[in-house]
């Protein structure tokens, strides 16, 4: 099977993985809160109208079946054109501008989301606060072994660009790779940081829900640690061994992979439905 | 899991509704000497106050002796935190400034008098 019929497949499963799968996941999941907690019985979790709750979510719809149909275009004009790079420019450009046009309606979604809890966040006329004295730390959410896998494997890769460096390929920017990842591992610390220390967005939550939504976020971002370093190094890999045709194929596993892992966080179950549902009158 | 409440309508000061509550926590064997209190930053974001609110908490119970501080490592609940809570800074100034304002009357001295001495003392200490 040539390169390209293999890019072909990969890019087909990430049209559909992330502009058809993924939606169609989120949008069932939240339908579903939606249809088993009414306004009528749960009117805290209703800051805005069921009316304009749908309408978000048919925006949400209608920006993925865009982005899907803009996919297609883009494999009909390479099937058209006969050319060996995407749209007769570079494959991988192609592939990375194509999914950030994929990730924008779950952007779009995400700040709908900050939108609503922040309308919550003003609705919410309770006049008494409740925390816990027990200190949070990284450690109540990750395994200590997780973490560690991830620090091993960011050691590792700076051993691997040290290696490459030695003799290193066309293009290959040296010691600035580890600036970059170790960046990219700054900014995932400091937004589990963030969760963990961070106001509770959502002020009706208990604290158990929050806390198994703090791991589940935490224990992303760890993974989103683990597989943007073992990523970047499977490209170093294969261009150091003259395999750089195998990048573009890389590249599309790897976002579906990371947009799998992350859309894990949309289907959180929250166990308490009940914080949501009017007070006593006397209370 | 010992949880502490603040309610926003009270009169109390929610600094002083902290202060109190921990010790009571303290006082009840809720919080042993030695156990770590949550940073300000964590407390603060649970319970949607300043900062500042809960760090003046924090100060008040360290000079207290029923808090300690340890730096990065965090605030501690003091070894003798017990005994220290029943200490009352506060009535203990009550009762000072009932003592002195009252042998200041008995000397002639005039509320007024009183009045502007102490605002003299106090701007004079803060600058």
């Amino acid at each position: 099977m040539s390169d390209n019929m293999i890019l072909l497949i990969v890019f087909i499963s990430q049209i559909f993985v992330l502009s058809y799968g993924v939606p169609r996941t989120i949008v069932g999941r939240i339908k579903h809160v939606l249809k088993c907690h009414s306004p009528e019985e749960y009117p805290k979790l209703y800051p805005v109208t069921l009316a304009n709750i749908e309408r978000q979510l048919s925006i949400y719809q209608k920006a993925n079946a865009i982005v899907m149909v803009l996919g297609f275009a883009i494999l009909f004009q390479w099937a058209y054109s006969g050319s060996q790079q995407m749209l007769s420019w570079d494959s991988q450009s192609v592939i990375n501008f194509y999914f950030m046009l994929q990730v924008l309606p779950l952007l779009f979604l995400e700040l709908s989301g900050r939108k609503y809890l922040k309308l919550m966040r003003q609705a919410n006329r309770a006049t008494t606060r409740v925390a816990s004295l027990e200190p949070r730390r990284l450690l109540n959410y990750v395994s200590g072994l997780f973490l560690t896998v991830a620090i091993v494997i960011y050691f590792a890769f700076i051993v691997v660009v040290y290696i490459i460096n030695q003799n290193p390929f066309d293009g290959f920017a040296g010691y600035i790779n580890v600036a970059g990842i170790t960046g990219l591992n700054l900014f995932f610390a400091a937004f589990a940081a963030k969760q963990i220390y961070a106001k509770n967005a959502d002020p009706h939550q208990d604290r158990a829900d929050r806390d198994r939504q703090i791991s589940l976020i935490c224990n992303i971002m760890v993974f989103s640690s683990i597989a943007a370093t073992v990523s970047i190094t499977v490209h170093f890999v294969l261009a150091a061994m003259d395999l750089r045709h195998l990048n573009d194929v890389a590249q599309c596993i790897y976002f579906q992979l990371i947009i799998l892992v992350l859309m894990h966080q949309n289907t959180f179950k929250q166990s308490n439905y009940e914080v949501y549902k009017q007070e006593a009158a006397n209370s | 899991m010992i949880k502490i409440s603040i309610d926003l309508e009270d009169a109390v000061p929610l600094f002083a509704q902290l202060v109190s509550q921990i010790k009571l926590a303290v006082k009840s064997d809720h919080l042993a000497p030695g156990v770590a209190l949550p940073s300000i930053r964590q407390l603060a974001g649970d319970l949607e106050l300043n900062n500042k609110t809960v760090a003046k908490a924090y100060r008040l119970l360290e000079r207290d002796g029923v808090v300690q501080s340890k730096g990065y490592r965090g605030t501690f609940i003091h070894p003798q935190a017990k005994v220290h809570c029943d200490v009352d800074l506060g009535q203990w100034i009550q009762e000072k400034f009932n003592d002195v304002i009252n042998d200041l009357r008995d000397s002639g001295a005039t509320d007024s008098e009183i009045r502007n001495a102490f605002a003299t003392t106090m701007n004079n200490r803060s600058s």
